[in-house]
C-alpha cells in the first residue's frame, strides 16, 4: 500500500529526506523495537501503514537530512520509553544524528521571517531551508505541512497516505 | 480504548452528519492526537475541498516539476471518544 505520487516525490527529491519532530521518533523506535511502536504515548497514534510508508521513505531516499531544532525536540520526547528500551533508543538516535546530515539556519535570521511569531522556531527554520538542494519534509503536522505547501516547498503529511479516504 | 484507526474511521464516517448530510469531496487526514487516557478522547482533524475548487495541475519547467499549490481547504477537527469510538463534536480549525 504505497502511493505512486509518494514514491515519486521522495525519489524525486535528490537533496534528501527531513524527518519532522513528529515523525522521527516512529522512525527510531521501529528501529528499536518495531512492536513499541504502537504502545508508546509519542507513536501511538501511528498504524502498520505508517511504518510501512516510512520504511519505503528512508529507503528510497538518497539521504537524511535533519535540523538543530528538530533533533532538539525529538530529544525532549523520550520520556515514557519502557526502561528496558531507554538505552537502546538512545543509542539508535546517537547513531542518526552522526549519520544525518545536519543543516540550519540561524536563528536570528529565522525571527525575521514574517511568520516566526505563528509557527515558533523549528517549524519556520524549515520552511526557510532555501530552495537549493532543499530536502522533502515528512511530517504528520497539519500546520507544518500547510505552512510548506504555500510557500511551494516540498512536503508530504504521512497520514494521507496511510489513512486514505475512499 | 478503541485503536487510532477505529478512531479515524469514526470521524470520516461522521462528518456528513455534522455537515448537515453533506458528503464534501476530497476528504484526507491531517493530522491525529491520542488521548491521554482510555477515557479521554481522540482528536482528528479532516480536511475537504469546498465546493467548487478544482485541484491545480502541476506545472512543469524544462523538466523540473515545481509544486502546485494546494486548493484552498477546510480543516475541522472531530474529537472521538476513545472508550466507544462515539464521534462527540466538530470545531473548525483555522487553516492558518
Amino acid at each position: 500500500m504505497t502511493s505512486p505520487d509518494f514514491i515519486a516525490t521522495i525519489r524525486r527529491q535528490q537533496a534528501g529526506l527531513l524527518l519532522d519532530a513528529n515523525v522521527l521518533p516512529l522512525y527510531l523506535m521501529d528501529s528499536v523495537e518495531p512492536s513499541a511502536v504502537f504502545e508508546w504515548k509519542m507513536t501511538r497514534q501511528f498504524t502498520i501503514n505508517h511504518v510501512d510508508l516510512l520504511r519505503t521513505a528512508v529507503s528510497e531516499s538518497t539521504r537524511l537530512v535533519t535540523t538543530p531544532h528538530v533533533l532538539t525536540q525529538v530529544t525532549d520526547q523520550t520520556h515514557g520509553i519502557p526502561a528496558s528500551l531507554r538505552r537502546r533508543y538512545w543509542e539508535v538516535l546517537s547513531a542518526f544524528i552522526v549519520a544525518a546530515r545536519e543543516r540550519w539556519r540561524r536563528s536570528r535570521d529565522v525571527v525575521r521571517d514574517p511568520e516566526f511569531c505563528e509557527f515558533g522556531l523549528a517549524d519556520t527554520a524549515l520552511a526557510g531551508l532555501g530552495r537549493w538542494r532543499r530536502p522533502v519534509v515528512l511530517t504528520v503536522d497539519a500546520a507544518l505541512f500547510g505552512l510548506l505547501s504555500r510557500r511551494r516547498l516540498p512536503v508530504l503529511n504521512l497520514h494521507h497516505y496511510a489513512f486514505p479516504v475512499p | 480504548m478503541i485503536r487510532v484507526e477505529d478512531a479515524v474511521q469514526s470521524a470520516v464516517r461522521a462528518l456528513p452528519g455534522f455537515l448537515g448530510g453533506r458528503s464534501p469531496d476530497g476528504i484526507r487526514v491531517e493530522e491525529v492526537v491520542p488521548p491521554e487516557g482510555d477515557a479521554g478522547e481522540w482528536q482528528i482533524t479532516l480536511s475537504y475541498l469546498e465546493p467548487g475548487v478544482e485541484r491545480p495541475e502541476h506545472p512543469v519547467f524544462k523538466s523540473i516539476v515545481r509544486r502546485a499549490p494546494e486548493p484552498e481547504r477546510v480543516l475541522r477537527v472531530i474529537t472521538v471518544r476513545a472508550d466507544s469510538g462515539q464521534a462527540r463534536a466538530m470545531v473548525l480549525r483555522p487553516t492558518g
